[in-house]
C-alpha cells in the first residue's frame, strides 16, 4: 500500500475523477481564503486581538462582534484572523522542512538502492514510529515550549512522508527508456536526479504538499491545545480551544469558531490536494 | 519450514501472555468501600508535614487540627477559645502568661503532653536554628518556664497583644519532643487523626487517632488527594473522587457548580490578599509617585472580573475586609488612567517605562497578569510576562529578588508586619511604619488597637506600597453529602471533628489503586490470538525478518529517546532537592540516582532495568515509573482499543455501503462525511460532543474516569463520548480507503464472473471484493492505532481523563525526564508492535504480501 499520508491513499482514478473539478475548485478557494485572511490579518483586523475590554467579556455573537468575545473581552473573530497567521506559518514551515529534507533522501534512495536505499527507509520507519505529538513532547522537554517545537515535530514527521513519495516515483522514472539514454551518455545521478527525475515528480509533490499542509494545521491546533506550540500572546487557534476549555459549556461560541477555522483551513488544503491529484489524473489519463 | 514457524510461535506466544498477565500483577491496591473516608482535594503538595518548620500554607491545610493542635484554637474574628490549654491568665504588664494545660492528653507515639513538651516545642521554635515561618514572633519570647508538669508560664520581652492569637495558628501547634526531629516525614501530634502514609504526588492518608483526648471525629480515614489542574479537579469532583475542595481551583467553574443540585458551594473571605508587589530596590519602583501612578492605572473591579469571574472582594491595603478595624482604602487610588500619566509626566516618565512581570503558575496570578499588563499598556507602562515555576519563583523573586512585579497570594493571618521587614522581597523599609505597628503591638485598649490598625492600613495604601488587588476568596465546593464541614477564618482550615458523610460510601472510598487482572486479559488475549494464528500461517524466515526488524527500530527508537532526553537541560536531582539543597547532599542523591554514570551505562541500565519491569523512579512523584504507567495505562489502551472498534465498524458499513449503491444519495453523504471528517480536530469534536450530549442532553458525564472498581458499566460509559470523538475523523478516513479499494476490486474479471454467475452486486462485494480490499486497509488500521495513541493524549485533556496522555504532558511540563522517557518508549512499542502484527495479519490474509514487503 503505497504509504502517503495518514492513510489518504491514492484511492483509485474512478473515485478520484468523481470528486474531480469541484474539488480543486472548493480547495483552491477555500485554501486562498484561508492565506488570504492570514495577510490581511497583518494590517487590520475588525478589533485589536490582544486588546482586553472587561466590560465586553463573554457576550455571545451579536452585530458588533460577530463571533462573541472572550473571558477578557477580546473580540473573537479578530482573534480567529490572526490565528490563522500562526496556523500557516507553522504548517508552511514545516512542510518546508519535510521537502527540503525528504526530497533528497528520496532522491538519493532511488539512485543509489542498495544499502542506502535500506537505511534511508529504516531510518524512515524508525521516525514513523514517533506519533507528531511525542517528537513534540520531546522537543519541549528539551528546548522549552513555543512554536519552534510544533514546527521541528510536524517537520521532521513530515521528513520520511515526502522521502517516501519521491523515492516511490524515482523509483518508477529510474527504469524508463530516456533515462537509461541519460546514463549511457555518462550522466551522474546526481544530475539525471535533478535534471530530469525532480521536474516530473513536480505534479506528486504538489499534491502531497497540500496534503501534508492539512495535516500540519491539524498538528498544530492539537499541540497549540495541549500547549505544545505558540506561547501567549502570540494568536493561535488551538490555546483559543484550550482556553475554552472550562467555559464552552456556558459561553459555546468560544469552542465553534475556533474549531470551525481549523476545519476549514484543513478542509481547503485536503480538497486542493484531492483535485489536483484527480485533475493531474485526469490529464495524463487523457495524454 | 512449517515446524520452525510452528516452534517459534509458541515460544513467542508463551513469552507474550507470560507478559501480558505478569503485567497486572505490578500493582493492583484492594478497593475500600468504606464509609467513613472523606477525599479532600488540596491544590499544592506539601514539601513536609511538620506546620512548624516551613512556610507553605500546604502543610497547615494537611497536618493542622488533623495530626497537631495548639494551646488554643483560633475563630473568626480573632477569638481565642481553649484546646490544650483549659485556662490562661496574663499579668497586669502584659507580658507574662500562665496557661494551665489539660491533663490525660498523649500523643500519637504514646508520650505525655506535658509543660516540658509545651517549653520543647516553644523554645525550639524561636531557637536560632529554627526554620519556623514565625520565627520573629516566636522571638519575642524572653523565657518560656516549667511551673510544674500541667502548668507552663511564657515571659515576653515587651507587650504583644497578638501573642494568644499566634499561639492559635499552625506554625504554634504542640510536637512531640521524642519525635522531633522526623517530624518532616512522620508527623506525630495530639490531634484526632494521625498519619498513615504519604504517596507522593498523589495523596496524604490519616487516620483516627484511638488515643485523642476528645471526641472522636466520625470519619474514620481522611485522604487528601492532590489536584492543581482545574480541569482535573472539575472532573474528579463529578466523579465522586474528591468529596471537598476547600479551595477549589477553578472560579470559573463556580457559577455551573452553584447551579447543579449534587454540589454546594461556600464562597467566603479569607486571609488572602492578593497583591501586584512591586520591587522597592528598583528604579523607578522606588519612587512614590510611580507607584501611585501605578495604583491609579490598575482597575480592580477589571481584574476580579476577568481573573476570578466576579469572585473575591477589592481591597485597598494588605488587611481583609471582614477583620475587625477595616478601613475600606478601595478609593484612595481610584481607576483613573488619566491621572496616571500625569504623575508618570510629573516623575519625569512622560512617554513611560518598561518592566517585567513574573507570574507563578497559579491561574488567579496568571489571568491577573494579563489583565494587568493591558491595564499598565494604557498608561504608557510597557510589561513583559515571565511565566515561572514555584521553584523558580521562590529562588528568583522571594530569594534573590530579582524582579521588577510579581502578582502572589500571602495568605497569612495579619501579616502586614511583613511591612516592617526591611529584608522582605519587595524591600519596603518605612520607619514611620515601624513606629505605627510598634505602638499597635503594644497596645492592648481596643479602642485604641482599632484606631491603630486603622493607621497601619492607611500608612501602607498612602505609601502605595505595593498594589492592592482583591481578598482571593475562600472558594469551597463539597458533595452535598459531607455535612457539618467548614474552614473558618482566619486559619482557614477544614474543621473534620464533627464532619460526617450521609447517604453511605462515596464513589471516592471505592478505591482507585489500578485495573483489575481480568482486564488485562481481556485486552491482552486477542493480541495474543491474533499474533498465533497468524504467525502459524506465515513462513518462518519472514517471521524472522520482521522480528529483527521490530527489534531494531525498538532499538534505534530508544537511543533516539535516551539522546534527545539527554539534551534537555535541568538537573533531576536539584529539582527533586529542591531550592535549599546543599552541594554534599546533592551529590549524594545524584550518586543514588545513578546520574554520575557516564551516558552508555546509563542507557544500558535503562534498558535492561525496563526489560525486567524496573522503569526507574519518577523523579516529581519519587515513586517507582512502572505501576504509575500500569495504572494510567488500564485507561488509555482501552480507549483505544474502544475507539478503534469503533471507527472500525462505521469505516467497513459505510465503505460497504457507498461501494455498493455508489450513485446513491447515501453515497453522496457518506462522501461528504469522508471529506469532513478529516478535516476536524477531534478534540474540538470532543468539545461539540460534550456541549451537546453532556451538557444539553445530559445522556453522559462532561469527564473524568471512575475506575474500573466500580463497574465496567460506568467505566465503558465514561469512555463513550471520548471513543466517538477519537473515532470519527478516523472512521472517515478509513471509510474512504475502503470504499476506494473495493471499486477498484469491483472492476476486476472475477467480480464480473461472479456477478455473471448471478451475485447481486452487495453479495459480491461482501463474499469477495472485501477480502481483497482487506490488504491495504489493515495498514491504514495500522497506522490509525499509533494516531489514536497520539489523539488519545489530547482527548484525555478535553475529558479529563487520567490517563497516559496527561501523565505525559504533566511530566513534561514538570520535567520529570524519568517519567517522558518510559511513556515515550511504551508508545513507540506500541506503535512497532501494531505495525508489527499488522504486517503478519495482512501477509496472513493476503500471501502476495508475505512475499518481500512492497514498499
Amino acid at each position: 500500500m503505497s504509504q502517503t499520508a495518514s492513510g489518504v491513499s491514492a484511492a483509485s482514478p474512478r473515485a478520484g475523477l468523481r470528486l474531480g473539478r469541484s474539488a480543486l475548485v472548493w480547495g483552491a478557494a477555500i485554501s486562498a481564503t484561508v492565506a488570504a485572511i492570514a495577510l490581511i490579518s497583518l494590517i487590520w483586523t475588525p478589533y485589536n486581538p490582544v486588546a482586553m475590554q472587561m466590560a465586553a467579556r463573554l457576550t455571545p455573537p451579536c452585530f458588533a462582534h460577530p463571533f462573541g468575545t472572550d473571558a477578557y473581552g477580546r473580540d473573537v473573530l479578530s482573534l480567529v484572523m490572526a490565528g490563522a497567521r500562526t496556523a500557516l506559518a507553522v504548517a508552511i514551515s514545516a512542510c518546508a522542512i519535510g521537502l527540503g529534507c525528504g526530497a533528497p533522501l528520496g532522491l538519493l534512495a532511488a539512485a543509489r538502492k542498495g544499502w542506502v536505499d535500506e537505511a534511508v527507509m529504516r531510518c524512515a520507519d524508525i521516525v514513523f514510529a514517533f506519533p507528531a505529538l511525542l517528537l513534540a513532547v520531546l522537543a519541549a522537554a528539551a528546548l522549552g515550549p513555543g512554536a519552534l517545537d510544533a514546527v521541528i515535530a510536524i517537520g521532521v514527521y513530515s521528513i520520511p512522508v515526502f522521502a517516501r513519495v519521491v523515492r516511490t516515483g524515482a523509483l518508477r522514472l529510474w527504469s524508463l527508456d530516456y533515462i537509461l539514454a541519460a546514463r549511457m551518455a555518462g550522466k551522474g545521478p546526481l544530475r539525471i536526479s535533478i535534471a530530469h527525475i525532480l521536474p516530473n515528480l513536480l505534479v506528486a509533490l504538489a499534491v502531497q504538499v497540500s496534503l501534508q499542509l492539512s495535516l500540519a494545521v491539524v498538528a498544530e491546533a492539537g499541540l497549540a491545545y495541549v500547549g505544545l506550540s505558540a506561547q501567549p500572546p502570540e494568536p493561535s487557534w488551538g490555546r483559543m480551544l484550550a482556553e475554552a476549555q472550562t467555559l464552552y459549556m456556558d459561553a459555546p461560541w468560544l469552542a465553534l469558531f475556533p474549531g470551525a477555522a481549523i476545519a476549514c483551513a484543513v478542509l481547503g488544503f485536503s480538497l486542493l490536494g484531492e483535485g489536483l491529484r484527480a485533475h493531474f489524473a485526469r490529464t495524463a489519463a487523457r495524454g | 519450514m512449517r515446524a520452525a514457524s510452528l516452534h517459534l510461535t509458541a515460544v513467542l506466544v508463551a513469552l507474550l501472555t507470560a507478559f501480558v498477565l505478569r503485567v497486572p500483577a505490578a500493582h493492583c491496591a484492594p478497593a475500600r468501600a468504606d464509609a467513613g473516608t472523606i477525599t479532600v482535594g488540596l491544590t499544592l503538595e506539601p514539601p513536609t508535614l511538620d506546620p512548624t518548620s516551613g512556610a507553605a500554607a500546604a502543610i497547615k491545610e494537611v497536618a493542622f487540627q488533623t495530626v497537631f493542635e495548639g494551646l488554643v484554637k483560633l475563630g473568626p474574628g480573632g477569638r481565642v477559645s481553649p484546646l490544650l490549654a483549659t485556662h490562661w491568665s496574663v499579668s497586669p504588664d502584659g507580658l507574662v502568661y500562665t496557661f494551665q494545660l489539660r491533663p490525660g492528653v498523649q500523643f500519637q507515639d504514646g508520650s505525655v503532653f506535658d509543660a516540658a513538651a509545651v517549653k520543647f516545642t516553644l523554645d525550639r521554635a524561636r531557637a536560632e536554628t529554627s526554620t519556623n515561618s514565625q520565627k520573629p514572633r516566636f522571638q519575642r519570647i524572653a523565657e518560656v518556664t516549667v511551673l510544674n508538669p500541667l502548668t507552663v508560664q511564657i515571659r515576653l520581652k515587651q507587650r504583644y497583644s497578638s501573642f494568644l492569637q499566634v499561639l492559635g495558628w499552625g506554625d504554634a501547634v504542640i510536637v512531640s519532643p521524642r519525635s522531633a526531629a522526623t517530624e518532616g516525614l512522620n508527623p506525630i501530634g495530639t490531634g484526632p487523626f494521625r498519619f498513615v502514609r504519604w504517596r507522593r504526588g498523589y495523596a496524604i492518608e490519616l487516620d483516627r487517632n484511638p488515643t485523642y483526648w476528645g471526641a472522636a471525629p466520625r470519619f474514620a480515614h481522611v485522604v487528601f488527594r492532590f489536584i492543581n489542574d482545574p480541569n482535573a479537579a472539575t472532573a474528579a469532583l463529578y466523579a465522586g473522587d474528591v468529596d471537598i475542595f476547600p479551595a477549589f481551583p477553578a472560579p470559573e467553574s463556580i457559577a455551573r457548580l452553584r447551579r447543579d443540585p449534587r454540589f454546594a458551594v461556600d464562597v467566603g473571605p479569607s486571609e488572602a490578599e492578593v497583591i501586584v508587589a512591586l520591587n522597592h530596590r528598583i528604579a523607578p519602583l522606588n519612587d512614590l509617585r510611580v507607584r501611585r501612578a501605578l495604583s491609579y492605572a490598575i482597575d480592580r473591579q477589571g481584574i476580579i472580573q476577568g481573573a476570578m469571574f466576579g469572585l473575591g472582594q477589592p481591597i485597598g491595603s494588605h488587611y481583609p475586609p471582614q477583620n475587625p478595624g477595616y478601613v475600606d482604602l478601595t478609593g484612595l487610588y481610584p481607576h483613573d488612567p488619566a491621572k496616571a500619566r500625569a504623575l508618570l509626566a510629573e516623575a519625569g516618565y512622560p512617554h513611560g517605562f518598561d518592566l517585567t512581570l513574573s507570574l507563578p503558575p497559579p491561574s488567579y496570578a496568571r489571568r491577573s497578569g494579563e489583565i494587568v499588563a493591558a491595564q499598565l499598556a494604557e498608561v504608557g507602562v510597557r510589561v513583559k510576562i515571565v511565566d515561572l515555576e514555584w521553584a523558580q519563583w521562590l529562588a528568583q523573586v522571594f530569594g534573590r529578588h530579582a524582579f521588577d512585579m510579581t502578582i502572589v497570594s500571602h495568605v497569612e493571618p495579619m501579616d502586614y508586619d511583613i511591612y516592617a521587614r526591611h529584608d522582605y522581597y519587595f524591600g519596603y523599609n518605612s520607619p514611620a511604619f515601624d513606629a505605627t505597628l510598634h505602638a499597635f503591638d503594644d497596645a492592648t485598649d481596643p479602642a485604641r488597637r482599632t484606631a491603630l490598625i486603622g493607621d497601619v492600613q492607611r500608612k501602607i495604601a498612602g505609601d502605595a506600597v505595593n498594589l492592592f488587588l482583591f481578598e482571593y476568596p475562600a472558594l469551597g465546593v463539597r458533595n452535598v453529602r459531607v455535612r457539618n464541614i467548614w474552614a473558618p477564618t482566619p486559619v482557614s482550615v477544614l474543621d473534620l471533628s464533627k464532619a460526617w458523610l450521609a447517604g453511605g460510601p462515596t464513589g471516592a472510598a471505592q478505591g482507585r489503586g489500578g485495573a483489575p487482572a481480568w482486564l488485562w486479559v481481556v485486552l491482552g488475549a486477542p493480541f495474543v490470538l491474533i499474533f498465533g494464528v497468524c504467525a502459524l500461517r506465515s513462513p518462518a524466515a519472514y517471521l524472522v525478518e520482521r522480528l529483527g526488524g521490530l527489534a531494531l527500530t525498538l532499538l534505534a527508537g530508544s537511543l533516539l529517546i535516551f539522546l534527545l532526553i539527554q539534551i534537555a537541560p535541568g538537573d533531576p536531582a536539584r529539582n527533586m532537592m529542591g531550592m535549599s539543597a546543599d552541594p554534599a547532599a546533592l551529590a549524594t542523591l545524584r550518586h543514588q540516582l545513578g546520574l554520575d554514570a557516564p551516558a552508555w551505562r546509563r542507557y544500558l541500565t535503562w534498558i535492561f532495568g525496563a526489560i525486567r519491569g524496573d522503569f526507574g523512579l519518577s523523579y516529581t512523584y519519587r515513586v517507582p515509573v512502572g505501576p504509575l504507567i500500569v495504572e494510567r495505562l488500564a485507561v488509555s489502551l482501552p480507549l483505544t482499543l474502544y475507539a478503534l472498534i469503533l471507527s472500525t465498524s462505521l469505516a467497513v458499513v459505510g465503505g460497504v455501503w457507498a461501494a455498493a449503491q455508489p450513485r446513491s444519495v447515501m453515497a453522496k453523504i457518506l462522501d461528504a462525511f469522508g471529506q469532513i471528517g478529516l478535516a476536524v480536530p477531534n478534540f474540538w469534536l470532543g468539545m461539540i460532543l460534550v456541549i451537546v450530549f453532556a451538557t444539553g442532553l445530559k445522556w453522559a458525564s462532561a469527564g473524568g474516569f471512575p475506575g474500573w472498581s466500580g463497574g465496567v458499566g460506568p467505566a465503558l460509559k465514561a469512555l463513550t463520548l471520548p471513543a466517538i470523538a477519537l473515532a470519527a475523523p478516523q472512521a472517515a478516513v478509513l471509510m474512504r480507503v475502503l470504499r476506494g479499494e473495493l471499486l477498484s476490486a469491483m472492476e476486476t474479471d472475477y467480480i464480473r464472473t461472479a456477478r455473471a454467475r448471478g451475485l447481486s452486486r452487495t453479495q459480491a462485494l461482501i463474499r469477495h471484493a472485501l477480502r481483497n480490499a482487506l490488504a491495504p486497509t489493515l495498514t491504514i488500521l495500522g497506522l490509525q492505532f499509533s494516531f489514536l495513541l497520539a489523539g488519545a493524549v489530547i482527548i484525555e485533556t478535553v475529558f479529563s481523563l487520567p490517563g497516559l496522555g496527561q501523565l505525559l504532558l504533566q511530566s513534561v511540563m514538570q520535567r520529570d525526564l524519568v517519567v517522558v522517557q518510559n511513556v515515550v518508549l511504551l508508545l513507540v512499542l506500541a506503535v512497532t508492535l501494531t505495525t508489527f502484527l499488522i504486517d503478519l495479519v495482512g501477509a496472513a490474509v493476503d500471501p502476495r504480501l508475505g512475499e518481500g514487503r512492497a514498499k
